[in-house]
């Protein structure tokens, strides 16, 4: 008993710790978008005769007339009570459009993810257990191509030689086939949803088309992952239990599996952690290049047409899902091991 | 090794069926649907307002009818072009001008309707014009037809609607053809507006309320949707039964879509795919030469030094144009350099008779007192860098040869609207195309006045002057005339110096055909059909 509430104390104070993080991240946004050059006004008076006088016209519409702390303020009372404001450009609720565009996103990062993971860790482990080998050497350069390469060059890499060369992939556009018809938004994961409703044609169609851009996103963490599950992985067989069930004579599952891997995961935890919030931010990237219609490709459209609602709703979107992975992280760690519960 | 063996099989099984192309159904469907790939994002469907862009304007073309349009007539090259001489009847059946030029009726076609199945009546069109007149940016190029305010618009009766003008404007019917002039279900429209709103202009920009040739279907800013309107009856029947705009950021992969057969139309491809699509030869890379576009260097003509005409002159004599024409923009579209003799009367862009003179560069720089040169900033927009990035390098070799120093500005496309906002530049690249493409309609909106499209800062007393005195009625010839003195003064004077007459470049699907040039320079998709 003493034990859970200990633990409800330490979720509750890592969640309250996020809150003034969340505050200074809405501060530091609102500052830089106004900071940043570029009018939205002018921007917007798109007559092809645009005067000045018109430009002021649209400025004051848009509050922007306004001084600086007196929209901050106006800001922080709208978003309290969830309002994100209205996108310029669409004439839309961000907190709507953000909605509706956030499960492509997350359905992208998650697969990425099981194919990094599902790749990453065996290699990663191998590459441990035959350390200085051709295969740790050739896990390695995998893992170095995959960071050097930035994700929109890996991503046209991808769609020329599946789509454009060989023809195996769908077109490099959208999360689905136009002319499928689409399942009933139930989750807003086409795949999820695709399966609910018995529609197979929709999960081929989708599952093809996640298949490049998850790979794209793949390939650029594999190599942390990687990296991070080999080291651990060599402190952990280097240890005196290691030796000791080796020594017993156990089948090679149990040694390098059930007690190696299991030891050296946690660290690879903090990993995924990590990896997880920078794949949302490379997400920016890689949706533009597949035209997926995701929360990154409206943040930075958004970004370019100056229009100020979306790019603040999009950075505390992420600014939370980062509180959400790390608090997450926090307790699994927490939860494995009881030093960290104790401060 | 065996069980590894058996994983990579199993993951290879799972791929395959995971990439078996789709149905039967799909590729009918796929026949009777022209899909277009286009850079931007369509962020509303209101063509008048904010967040109306290039996109909006043409899905707007597809879903609304404009009372008037251009007819369109076949090109040498097979392809077809819009003629701005010929007005067509598009919601109006016929429309006449009264004899004093100051009062135009126009009468609607019994037969057209809404998508709601209403019917299209004068109120409808009083009100979408009025509406128009509300936005400022509208009413900016509405004022050109001398329309201003909502009183000079008249309903006779259901299907007969007059415009009262002050004094007879060569303008009057042709404002009807542009983007803003769309005619809106207006009681569909009043059924949503709100008392903050009283124009629907929040509802407007997710639905459409129109009785053009196609309707929505579905509406995202990445993928609009539309199907064919079978009950349409002002124009020839289209072809495709469903239309796609889909938003490819990507350059390379636009084209590549259109070579795989995944898109049918292309637009907005840079040079470098354009020439490899061209050279591959698995669809065809297309290009049509706008008549009503210029690409220019504008310098803002009230600061100095290009206050001063000489050194606008010495700056027009020091670039090297066969060099930009061949170099820079491959040969495509048609010089606006090199031209011979007197001006020709009614007709505007029009070459300059500047030609490559380095001497006489200095010559002039030197009589205006700038003979040891100075430092300038050239800007430019981000989003047209495929042609202006390797502009701006000639530019800069070329003017440091007569000791002008350039530096180089790339600004994205809301910094570049800014500082020509705020007149806060001294040289920039841009192309524009004029949807009214007279003459007079160029010098009013590119060459006087204080709006945005004003790109060289020009306010000239004579040019105003003028512009002030052609009279609206003014017959041919004098129009000609007084045109040709104007043409004459803006190609000496050089607030902005034209470079070439672009030609919109895309790629189109081998077997479709109709492709149809229009004075916005997008695409229409009632024009396309299979061979």
């Amino acid at each position: 008993m003493a034990r859970n509430s200990e633990m409800l104390r330490f979720i509750l104070r890592r969640v309250m710790g996020a809150l003034p993080l969340l505050v200074g991240v809405g501060v530091f946004t609102f500052i830089l978008v106004r900071v940043l050059p570029g009018d939205p006004a002018a921007y917007y008076a798109t007559g092809p005769m645009a005067t000045q006088e018109e430009i002021a016209q649209v400025r004051s519409s848009l509050g922007l007339d306004r001084p600086l702390p007196e929209q901050l303020v106006r800001y922080f009372k709208d978003v309290s009570v969830g309002d994100l404001g209205r996108s310029l450009v669409t004439g839309q609720l961000v907190s709507s459009d953000l909605r509706e565009r956030l499960p492509a996103s997350l359905e992208l990062t998650m697969v990425a993810m099981l194919i990094a993971l599902a790749v990453s860790i065996p290699l990663g482990v191998v590459a441990a257990i035959r350390a200085g080998s051709w295969v740790d050497h050739l896990a390695r350069l995998i893992g170095t191509l995959g960071v050097a390469m930035p994700a929109f060059v890996a991503g046209i890499v991808l769609i020329f030689i599946f789509y454009f060369k060989l023809g195996l992939t769908p077109e490099p556009i959208d999360r689905i086939d136009p002319f499928t018809l689409k399942p009933p938004v139930v989750t807003g994961l086409l795949l999820i949803d695709s399966l609910l409703a018995g529609n197979v044609e929709a999960f081929r169609s989708a599952l093809a088309h996640l298949l490049l851009p998850a790979l794209t996103m793949a390939v650029i963490v594999v190599a942390p992952l990687m990296r991070m599950t080999r080291a651990s992985m060599i402190a952990v067989l280097a240890s005196d239990f290691i030796r000791t069930a080796r020594a017993a004579g156990m089948g090679w599952w149990k040694v390098y599996v059930s007690y190696g891997l299991r030891n050296a995961l946690v660290p690879v935890l903090t990993t995924i952690g990590l990896v997880v919030s920078y794949q949302l931010g490379a997400n920016v990237v890689v949706e533009k290049v597949f035209a997926w219609p995701g929360v990154g490709s409206y943040a930075l459209n958004s970004l370019l047409a100056t229009d100020y609602a979306p790019v603040q709703g999009y950075v505390l979107l992420m600014a939370g899902i980062y509180v959400v992975i790390n608090t997450a992280v926090d307790i699994l760690h927490a939860l494995t091991d009881p030093r960290v519960r104790i401060q | 090794m065996k069980t590894r063996r058996d994983v990579c099989k199993s993951l290879i099984a799972t791929s395959a069926f995971a990439l078996t192309p789709g149905s039967v159904a799909i590729a009918q469907g796929r026949e009777a649907t022209a899909r277009i790939a286009w850079p931007f994002d369509t962020a509303s469907l209101d063509a008048i307002g904010v967040g109306a862009q290039r996109s909006t304007w043409s899905v707007s073309l597809h879903l609304y009818d404009r009372l008037v349009t251009y007819a369109a007539i076949d090109r040498p090259d097979g392809m077809r072009q819009y003629d701005p001489a010929q007005v067509r009847p598009e919601l109006a059946e016929r429309w006449e001008v009264s004899a004093n030029g100051r009062t135009v009726t126009f009468h609607l076609r019994p037969d057209a309707k809404f998508h709601d199945g209403s019917p299209v009546t004068a109120e409808d069109v009083r009100w979408s014009i009025e509406r128009a007149l509300s936005v400022k940016s509208a009413a900016g190029v509405m004022a050109v037809g001398a329309l201003k305010s909502g009183d000079q618009l008249k309903v006779v009766d259901d299907r007969t609607f007059q415009v009262s003008l002050p004094a007879p404007n060569r303008f009057a019917v042709l404002v009807f053809t542009i983007p803003f002039a769309a005619i809106i279900n207006s009681r569909l429209a009043k059924q949503n507006a709100t008392a903050q709103d009283p124009w629907a202009n929040e509802w407007l920009k997710r639905n459409a309320a129109g009785g053009g040739a196609y309707k929505l279907e579905s509406f995202r800013n990445d993928q609009v949707l539309l199907t064919r309107n079978d009950a349409w009856a002002c124009g020839p029947k289209p072809s495709m039964q469903q239309v796609i705009f889909q938003t490819v950021p990507e350059a390379a992969t636009r084209g590549a879509l259109v070579e795989r057969g995944a898109a049918d139309l292309a637009i907005e491809i840079p040079p470098n795919d354009f020439s490899a699509i061209e050279a591959r030869g698995q669809a065809r890379a297309l290009s049509i030469p706008m008549p009503n576009q210029m690409d220019f260097m504008a310098m803002n003509s009230q600061v100095a030094p290009f206050n001063d005409e000489r050194v606008r002159q010495a700056i027009a004599c020091a670039l090297p144009y066969a060099q930009i024409f061949q170099g820079v923009f491959r040969g495509r579209g048609t010089p606006l350099f090199g031209g011979k003799g007197e001006p020709k009367p009614a007709l505007f862009p029009q070459p300059t008779d500047f030609t490559t003179d380095p001497d006489r560069a200095s010559a002039l720089l030197k009589e205006a007192g700038h003979s040891g040169g100075f430092d300038v900033n050239l800007m430019y927009s981000i989003g047209k860098a495929a042609y202006f990035d390797p502009l701006s390098l000639v530019v800069r070799d070329a003017l440091g040869k007569i000791g002008i120093r350039v530096t180089i500005d790339r600004l994205p496309g809301a910094q570049f609207d800014e500082r020509v906002a705020a007149r806060n530049f001294q040289i920039l690249l841009d192309n524009r195309v004029a949807w009214l493409s007279l003459p007079d309609y160029w010098f009013t909106a590119f060459y006087s006045g204080a709006s945005t499209s004003n790109l060289g800062n020009f306010d000239d007393a004579k040019l105003n002057q003028m512009l002030m005195d052609l009279p609206g009625d003014a017959s041919p010839e004098v129009y000609g005339e007084k045109t040709r003195e104007m043409t004459s003064l803006v190609l000496t004077k050089v607030p902005m110096i034209p470079l070439r007459q672009g030609a919109v470049e895309f790629v189109m699907a081998k077997g479709l055909t109709g492709y149809t040039y229009w004075f916005h320079g997008l695409p229409d998709a009632r024009d396309l059909r299979r061979a």
